[in-house]
């Protein structure tokens, strides 16, 4: 399936569903046709059962479009994944500061136990650091609600979408519309938003967010330069949160703990993919997340495609729902005749 | 009364002449059917994206060569947000941190004393060319309480040409528009017709006493012709006086030019002052342009925009030609503007003077006087005329070999204004206005005269 990933809404999801979920380079899938939330962010992401399925997909939807001045100008070849049998040439590193607040020991021992499988397999693994880690999510909140509420600006009921009744002037009209047609959680973003798009603020906040965003890129290369080829992470603090619990805290502070692990890799413009590592305890899947080198997709993918296979993740097979649901609708086919 | 300096700076937008939008493939075209011109991306439904029109680069490139312009080899696309029912997008896309060009001026000139016999040359700084979005058009129907919208215009490549508040009075600001648009129009980069909504001027005005530092300005908009923009803002500095030395204050409002009544008057819908909130636009890359030296030795010409190729193929500005003109026939300089200042009369000058033995210097004066007064008089242009450049040079031919007197040519271009396809020899013929300069024939109609005045 198709989805899309600003801060981690095609791996956040994954990861919960236990699903292949790649977020691509940004600048390598045309976003024409893709609903803006964050222009600077956004990539379409894709979601398979299997990481070579995702390769499939993806070599089909990569590749310079000329409707999407953000793609790169570059050729891009499809190509099917190897199978990995030496390690020794890989190093992967362990960022600590994804160590973050929150985090469930269940999926902590699976992020250690993780490691220990590349290392025991031969590959190089290191503690990396991504110090600027920690500033992320407040930027994101300030380049991710300017550019919301720039990109809701065209909702105003005029040329399609909703448009409310009320009608004494153009500006009611739009005001009414917005108010009905956008429930709390958009409004309050565009209001952020537009709040540090004021000329007054805009140095302080846009500005300054667009540095840290440049620091926390930078983190990811001094890394990637130093020899690490790929970063292992989580991809969630824990398993899914039944919906009693998850609506105990509100929108911004949710949407500040799902993508904390996840929203870096936008901000960096990387390529990451949550890869479905096991069950936890209550019976619910969990994943884990490698970070890639940009445009470096097939490494990434490669490197996925051996972990999946380690851990066998136990993919609900479709048969056996289509055999089951088959021997139910005939019970039921049996009860209306008797 | 201390004397008051009055304070003049203009933003004119030209509409860029190009087959499609600035960033997306619908056609440009005057008076198409409402809302027959839009793309989704015009009509801002979400998904789409700007992609930029070559074409619109070069004209804004051209622009600002001709006026001596800084080339920014790097420029950014700004988004600029407000709501307005002409706004699909809520913004618009234009150039507010790094312009495409900074930097130039332009020169104009000015007729002291209304004679067309002294010229003064004028200099206006120009600030920057931008590229930008037009907007569409909102009809507001009072008597329904309604607003139409019409997207036709939406998205329409524009080159906002700012200029220093250099001019001090209308006439200045019609002579320096004046002389924009006639390069923009030799350039092909704009057809800045005024009438046609193709260049639009807004005014900045203010006054102040010398020494003292410059008055509250207000925008003037909404004029709709190089004369109405004299008129408005000589109007509005002659009220910013009287309303100072009455002891009351100026508002840095904006007004709008109410052409019948000759004055401006407050715009009801600009309360305020707006924060457009300014923000980078993230869909498109900065804008490289390269020159001969800066050019990558692989790179496919057909990808980038090349200052330098553009700048050797500029055309001959309308100074250039003015100052062909006058060297090359001796003409003088004020004749040369006038002859650029109506489309096509200078080729029909330069036609005459190719078909005939008369000195250019006295052909001007027939096309400047006797043909340029016809037209004006009948709203005729120059390619309407009846009168073609080479019935003129015959006739000027006649004239010049002494077969006829300028009195009797005057008279053979009034037949020929009628247009009945008659050449200027056959209505001589016809009038019997041939010059007699045998002696004895001269003689013989004298006496003639003389003997009928005797009879009486």
């Amino acid at each position: 399936a198709l989805g899309s990933d600003t801060g981690g809404s095609t791996r956040n999801p994954a990861a919960h569903c236990g699903v292949v979920g790649l977020k691509p380079t940004y600048g390598l899938i045309s976003r024409h046709g893709l609903i803006p939330l964050v222009n600077s962010m956004d990539v379409p992401g894709i979601l398979t059962r299997c990481v070579d399925d995702a390769a499939v997909v993806l070599g089909s939807l990569a590749g310079h479009d000329p409707k999407d001045s953000t793609t790169v100008q570059d050729n891009f070849k499809p190509f099917e994944l190897p199978i990995l049998t030496d390690l020794s040439k890989l190093s992967v590193g362990i960022p600590k500061e994804y160590h973050a607040p929150g985090l469930s020991s269940e999926i902590l021992s699976l992020w250690s136990k993780a490691a220990d499988l590349f290392k025991n397999a031969g590959a190089k693994v290191t503690e990396v650091s991504l110090p600027h880690t920690r500033y992320s999510i407040v930027c994101y909140h300030v380049l991710c609600t300017a550019e919301v509420a720039s990109n809701m600006a065209r909702f105003d009921g005029l040329e399609y979408g909703h448009r409310s009744e009320v009608n004494e002037s153009t500006e009611s009209m739009y005001a009414a519309t917005r108010r009905e047609g956008f429930n709390d959680v958009v409004r309050g973003r565009i209001l952020s938003g537009n709040y540090f798009l004021l000329k007054q603020n805009y140095e302080k906040y846009f500005v300054k967010a667009q540095k840290v965003r440049r620091l926390i890129a930078n983190d990811f290369l001094k890394v990637f330069r130093s020899g690490v080829d790929i970063l292992l992470t989580p991809t969630t603090l824990s398993d899914a949160v039944p919906y009693t619990e998850f609506i105990k805290e509100d929108n911004r502070t949710r949407s500040a703990q799902d993508d904390i692990l996840t929203q870096a890799a936008n901000m960096a413009g990387l390529p990451a993919i949550n890869v479905p590592t096991a069950l936890s305890e209550r019976g619910l899947p969990v994943g884990l997340q490698f970070i890639g080198r940009s445009f470096q997709e097939k490494q990434l993918l490669t490197v996925a495609k051996w972990f999946e296979k380690q851990v066998k993740f136990p993919v609900i097979q479709l048969e056996e729902v289509k055999r089951h649901d088959r021997s139910v609708i005939h019970h039921q086919k049996s009860a209306s005749f008797s | 009364l201390a004397p008051w300096v009055p304070v003049v700076g203009l933003e004119v937008h030209a509409q860029i002449s190009s087959n499609s939008k600035l960033f997306s493939g619908s056609q440009v075209q005057f008076a198409a059917p409402p809302n027959s011109l839009v793309s989704f991306f015009d009509a801002s439904l979400p998904g789409t994206l700007p992609v930029l029109n070559r074409r619109c680069v070069e004209a804004a490139v051209m622009t600002g060569l001709a006026l001596n312009c800084s080339i920014n080899k790097k420029s950014l696309f700004d988004r600029k947000h407000y709501f307005y029912a002409d706004l699909p997008a809520g913004y618009q896309i234009t150039q507010q941190r790094v312009p495409i060009a900074v930097n130039g001026s332009l020169s104009y000139s000015l007729c002291i004393d209304n004679k067309m016999s002294q010229l003064v040359t004028k200099t206006v700084r120009i600030k920057q060319i931008q590229l930008e979005q037009d907007s569409g058009k909102s009809l507001h129907d009072d008597t329904r309480s309604q607003t139409l919208v019409d997207l036709n215009r939406a998205g329409v490549g524009l080159m906002e040409v700012v200029m220093e508040p250099d001019l001090c009075c209308g006439e200045e600001a019609a002579a320096a528009v004046r002389e924009l648009q006639l390069i923009l129009q030799t350039l092909g980069s704009s057809q800045a017709v005024m009438a046609e909504g193709q260049l639009r001027v807004d005014a900045n005005v203010s006054v102040h006493h010398p020494g003292e530092t410059y008055g509250v300005r207000t925008e003037v908009k909404n004029i709709n012709s190089i004369r109405f923009l004299a008129r408005a803002v000589d109007y509005e500095i002659q009220r910013q006086i009287e309303e100072l030395e009455n002891g009351g204050t100026i508002l840095n409002e904006t007004r709008a030019f109410d052409s019948k009544l000759g004055c401006t008057v407050p715009m009801r819908d600009k309360e305020g002052k707006q924060d457009y909130r300014f923000m980078p636009e993230p869909n498109l890359p900065p804008l490289i342009l390269y020159d001969a030296k800066s050019l990558p030795a692989n790179m496919n010409h057909q990808q980038v925009v090349n200052i330098d190729r553009i700048r050797e193929r500029l055309p001959d500005l309308p100074s250039v030609k003015r100052a062909k003109l006058v060297e090359q026939y001796g003409i003088l300089p004020e004749h040369s503007f006038t002859l650029l200042n109506e489309d096509g009369l200078a080729e029909f000058f330069e036609n005459v003077v190719n078909q005939t033995q008369m000195k250019p210097k006295k052909v001007v004066g027939w096309i400047l006087k006797d043909l340029l007064s016809y037209l004006k008089q009948h709203s005729l242009t120059v390619k309407e005329s009846p009168v073609s450049s080479l019935l003129l040079a015959d006739l000027l031919n006649l004239l010049e070999k002494k077969e006829i007197s300028s009195t009797a040519a005057k008279q053979v271009l009034v037949e020929l204004w009628k247009g009945e396809g008659k050449t200027p020899l056959e209505i001589v013929k016809e009038k019997k206005l041939e010059l007699i300069e045998d002696q004895k024939q001269l003689e013989e109609i004298c006496q003639a005269v003389i003997d009928g005045q005797e009879n009486e």
